[in-house]
């Protein structure tokens, strides 16, 4: 077999959608801490209008934590008539229901409310705007934020999916099998992320960031015949993104990241971030991309696979053998009975 | 066409030229070892060729090579190489002249003065200067066909000509070696040209020369050259001569072979009297007797198969070809002009009118089997291929000896599921033949060839490893169309599907196949291997037909490449 079948195994392990088994207890513990939320909003007057997955479970990219912690962005929307002028009264309401809930360590983050379910291996952030037309404004600020800390600040969270998902400038054909090597890079490197970093650090390093980056640089690669070339893309992204300005080296060797928002308000995504957070994640970005040229290079899956395990952790696995070592498991028609093909003489 | 500024410019390049015969003719004079060379042009109305010029005879060289001699003085038209693939710059006929007599100078004072070239060039060229002999003898055009392989002195069979104008085999003499008499390969041949209705005359022998002479200048000549040249003979030769010398007939057929630089030639001399009589081998002997030059066609293999660009080293390579449908028979062809020796033909089927657009076989081949039909064919265009068919499908001829004693087994059958059977027999069955697949697709869209070679990576399955999926698909990987699509199209109701594509497609797709099973056989693919020319759209979108990522990024059509897939559950990493 060659590479891709191992990138496919291992995006097979690390892939995480809303509807897997795997997210199912945090899907309900998410659906019904919805449904509280929603009618403590509404018993204060300022009704739910909206709600939606935030993040990467929204745009396909999602990943299992190595960590165990199920991760739930939602998105709770009222409308900008009814809301209340301080952005920080829904947040408190929000925060009382986890804290009820049994929910540990929930607080009130600047753009969001945070809690750790322990007993469900579930950390939840309710991310609260207003709605004015179509215009979203975020609920931004602190417990206790005087009114020069708290705002209802412009933001696009659906623009900002929609950015993501959006390939119309492929050619139509082709925009499913490039979109699905993304979701695929994108999960790679969030799965990197987790491994090569600490967890402190890791933290700081925005799967959001992350995402934007490959985004902005993707360098799709396919065979000619169309199969997914990801070693070859991921390691021709990497080397794009590190060439694409978003390191300024403020100090001998030491880097400053900024990436902005795509869309509104067209924020630095790491906007406060430290020297040492742009530094490791430089360094490590330049090592990722040494190790996958390394890898590309070489011919024997095993010494390949033993490179990318280094890379990203157990989940992409080792083979017995230098090809492969499945020979006789994978003889099998992944498609129909029967296909009628052009075929003729 | 300013003749006299062509001649001022000659003049003033340093040439002594003049214009003569009232402006019609040019003349140009340069002087080699203290003698004048004149070279003559005759004007023409307009530049269409390189400018011809004539050497005058009485330059007292002797016979010079590319001088087509009129027997004058060893004057005559000079040749400086082949005017059909020049392009001249009719815009500016100075240059051409000044260049023209530049090259016909320089050639001239080589052969003059390094006489081993001359030599060497003369008989490079004797084939040329034999046919003007022959054309200044008398009666006809003096040509004899001839089957004989030219290496050893043998016997020979001459049949004198019919009265068949416009068929050259059958209104000239023609002369079969008697190691081919009974070769089934010239059935063809022989058929062609009435052998059997033509009676043997007179005595003939193929003789083989060691060394070789350049052509007689004149008729005069050719007399005492022929008793030179009969000194050269090998010893069979020389032992046919003389027993011929002790028979008794009116009419005797000398066929040569000689060796020449950069190759071999052939002539002819018949030597002709009222009475009969010994042949002639003396100067004695030959007073009595009309002796003329022939031209010799020779329908040797090994001097046809080159000339038609085929190659003899595949004459000993047996291919098993199975379909001989649109694509199967072109490839057929191909695969014997190439010059493969031994092709076995198995399909089938017969030749319906409906074929007969894209087929190479035509009207008067209806309802026959189109293998046989096709063996037909193949023997009239090239008669040295030995073909042999079988009326069998692919499915038939699971046997492994049978499959072992060809060199290549070729399958032109456009059906993918028989093809994956009768690859997984070869495979479990470790048959260790060589085999090579194609098919062309619908829509002028294009057409592929896969060569799998037993014991190395890049199997048939490779071909139709899922390039989503990596698994084992249906359809092959190579393929323009996406698969699952209606590509049918159906005038009559069921029964009467067919997939369009034209003859052109049919005859691409043959040639890429062929390519790639000549040069395997050739030895120059050593791996396993895969060519596909890629076609037009404009049809599949016409018909609302999707084409694969494929056929969006190919660029390599007609290149080999490997068709090894590290995905393949059989061939791995």
């Amino acid at each position: 077999m060659g590479i891709q079948t191992h990138f496919n195994k291992f995006r097979g392990k690390i892939k995480l959608g809303r509807e897997d088994d795997a997210y199912k207890k945090a899907r309900d513990r998410d659906d019904s801490i919805k449904r509280h939320v929603t009618k403590e909003f509404k018993d204060a007057g300022y009704p739910i209008v909206d709600d939606f997955i935030q993040g990467s479970l929204k745009t396909h990219t999602g990943i299992i934590p190595i960590s165990g912690d199920y991760d739930i962005d939602r998105a709770l929307v009222v409308d900008a008539d009814t809301a209340p002028e301080n952005p920080v009264t829904p947040k408190k309401k929000a925060l009382e229901v986890l804290e009820n809930r049994g929910f540990k360590n929930a607080k009130i983050k600047k753009p969001c409310v945070t809690a750790d379910y322990a007993g469900d291996d579930l950390h939840i952030d309710l991310i609260i705007y207003k709605r004015s037309g179509d215009q979203h404004y975020l609920a931004v600020g602190k417990k206790n934020s005087d009114e020069n800390n708290r705002e209802w600040a412009i933001a696009d969270p659906l623009g900002l999916m929609e950015w993501v998902v959006d390939f119309s400038d492929c050619d139509d054909d082709e925009a499913q099998d490039v979109r699905s090597q993304f979701y695929r890079l994108v999960r790679y490197v969030k799965r990197w992320r987790d491994e090569q970093f600490s967890e402190t650090v890791g933290a700081k390093v925005f799967s959001i960031g992350l995402t934007v980056m490959v985004k902005q640089n993707l360098e799709s690669s396919f065979s000619t015949e169309g199969a997914s070339q990801d070693l070859e893309a991921l390691r021709a992204t990497v080397e794009a993104i590190l060439d694409a300005g978003y390191f300024d080296e403020e100090e001998d060797g030491k880097y400053r990241v900024r990436v902005d928002l795509p869309v509104e308000p067209y924020r630095d995504i790491f906007y406060g971030s430290s020297l040492d957070t742009g530094t490791q994640l430089y360094n490590k970005l330049s090592r990722l991309k040494e190790q996958l040229r390394k890898a590309e290079a070489l011919s024997d899956e095993r010494e390949q696979c033993k490179i990318l395990n280094e890379l990203f952790g157990d989940d992409f696995e080792i083979p017995d053998s230098p090809n492969g070592g499945s020979k006789t498991a994978k003889a099998t028609y992944l498609t129909p009975g029967f296909v009628r093909t052009s075929q003729g003489a | 066409m300013n003749r006299e500024s062509i001649c001022q410019s000659l003049r003033t390049a340093g040439h002594d030229a003049a214009l003569i015969d009232g402006g019609l003719r040019l003349r140009v004079t340069f002087q080699l070892g203290g003698r004048p060379i004149k070279l003559v042009h005759d004007f023409e109305k307009e530049i269409l060729r390189v400018p011809k010029f004539d050497l005058e005879g009485g330059h007292g060289f002797g016979k010079l090579a590319h001088v087509l001699s009129d027997g004058n003085g060893h004057g005559g038209e000079v040749c400086i190489g082949d005017v059909a693939s020049t392009s001249v710059n009719i815009e500016c006929p100075e240059r051409v002249y000044q260049d023209t007599v530049e090259e016909h100078v320089g050639l001239l004072r080589r052969l003059i003065e390094d006489p081993k070239y001359n030599r060497a060039e003369l008989l490079r060229e004797f084939e040329a200067h034999w046919a003007i002999l022959c054309r200044a003898a008398d009666g006809g055009p003096n040509e004899l066909f001839v089957a004989w392989d030219g290496e050893e002195s043998e016997g020979l069979q001459v049949r004198p000509p019919r009265a068949e104008p416009g068929v050259d085999l059958r209104n000239r003499p023609i002369a079969l070696a008697g190691s081919l008499a009974n070769n089934r390969r010239l059935d063809s041949v022989r058929g062609c040209a009435r052998w059997g209705t033509r009676q043997t005359v007179g005595k003939a022998v193929a003789l083989r020369l060691k060394n070789l002479e350049p052509a007689p200048d004149t008729l005069i000549d050719l007399v005492p050259w022929y008793l030179k040249a009969i000194d050269h003979v090998d010893a069979t030769g020389a032992r046919d001569l003389r027993r011929l010398n002790k028979k008794s007939s009116g009419l005797y057929w000398l066929v040569f072979s000689a060796p020449i630089p950069e190759g071999e030639t052939m002539f002819a001399i018949r030597l002709h009297r009222s009475e009969r009589g010994r042949l002639p081998i003396s100067e004695e002997e030959t007073a009595r007797w009309s002796v003329t030059p022939y031209r010799v066609r020779s329908l040797a293999r090994r001097s046809l198969v080159p000339r038609g660009g085929g190659s003899l080293d595949l004459g000993k390579k047996a291919v098993l070809l199975v379909g001989c449908g649109s694509v199967g028979s072109e490839l057929a062809l191909r695969l014997t002009s190439a010059g493969v020796g031994s092709l076995t033909l198995s399909d089938p089927d017969t030749l319906s009118e409906k074929n007969l657009y894209r087929h190479t076989l035509s009207a008067k081949d209806i309802g026959r089997l189109k293998t046989e039909a096709l063996a037909g064919e193949i023997a009239l265009r090239h008669p040295w291929a030995e073909v042999t068919h079988w009326p069998k499908r692919l499915q038939s001829l699971r046997d492994p000896a049978v499959l072992r004693s060809f060199d290549l087994v070729v399958i032109a059958i456009g059906v993918p599921t028989v093809e994956r059977v009768f690859a997984e027999y070869c495979r479990t069955e470790s048959v260790d033949v060589p085999v090579l697949s194609c098919w062309l697709e619908g829509y002028g869209i294009g057409g592929h060839a896969i060569l799998a070679l037993p014991g190395m990576k890049g199997c048939w399955l490779c071909a139709y490893v899922d390039p989503k999926t990596l698994g084992r698909g249906l359809a092959s990987n190579l393929n323009f169309l996406a698969p699952d699509q209606v590509v049918m199209r159906n005038h009559g109701g069921c029964g009467t599907q067919f997939l369009p594509y034209s003859g052109i497609a049919a005859s691409y797709t043959a040639s890429v196949a062929a390519d790639l099973a000549v040069r395997f056989l050739a030895g120059e693919v050593p791996t396993s291997s895969k060519v596909s020319w890629k076609g037009s759209e404009t049809e599949a979108k016409r018909a609302s037909l999707a084409v694969t990522w494929r056929h969006r990024h190919f660029a390599e059509s007609l290149q080999i490449l490997p068709l090894h897939d590290r995905d393949c559950d059989i061939c791995g990493g």
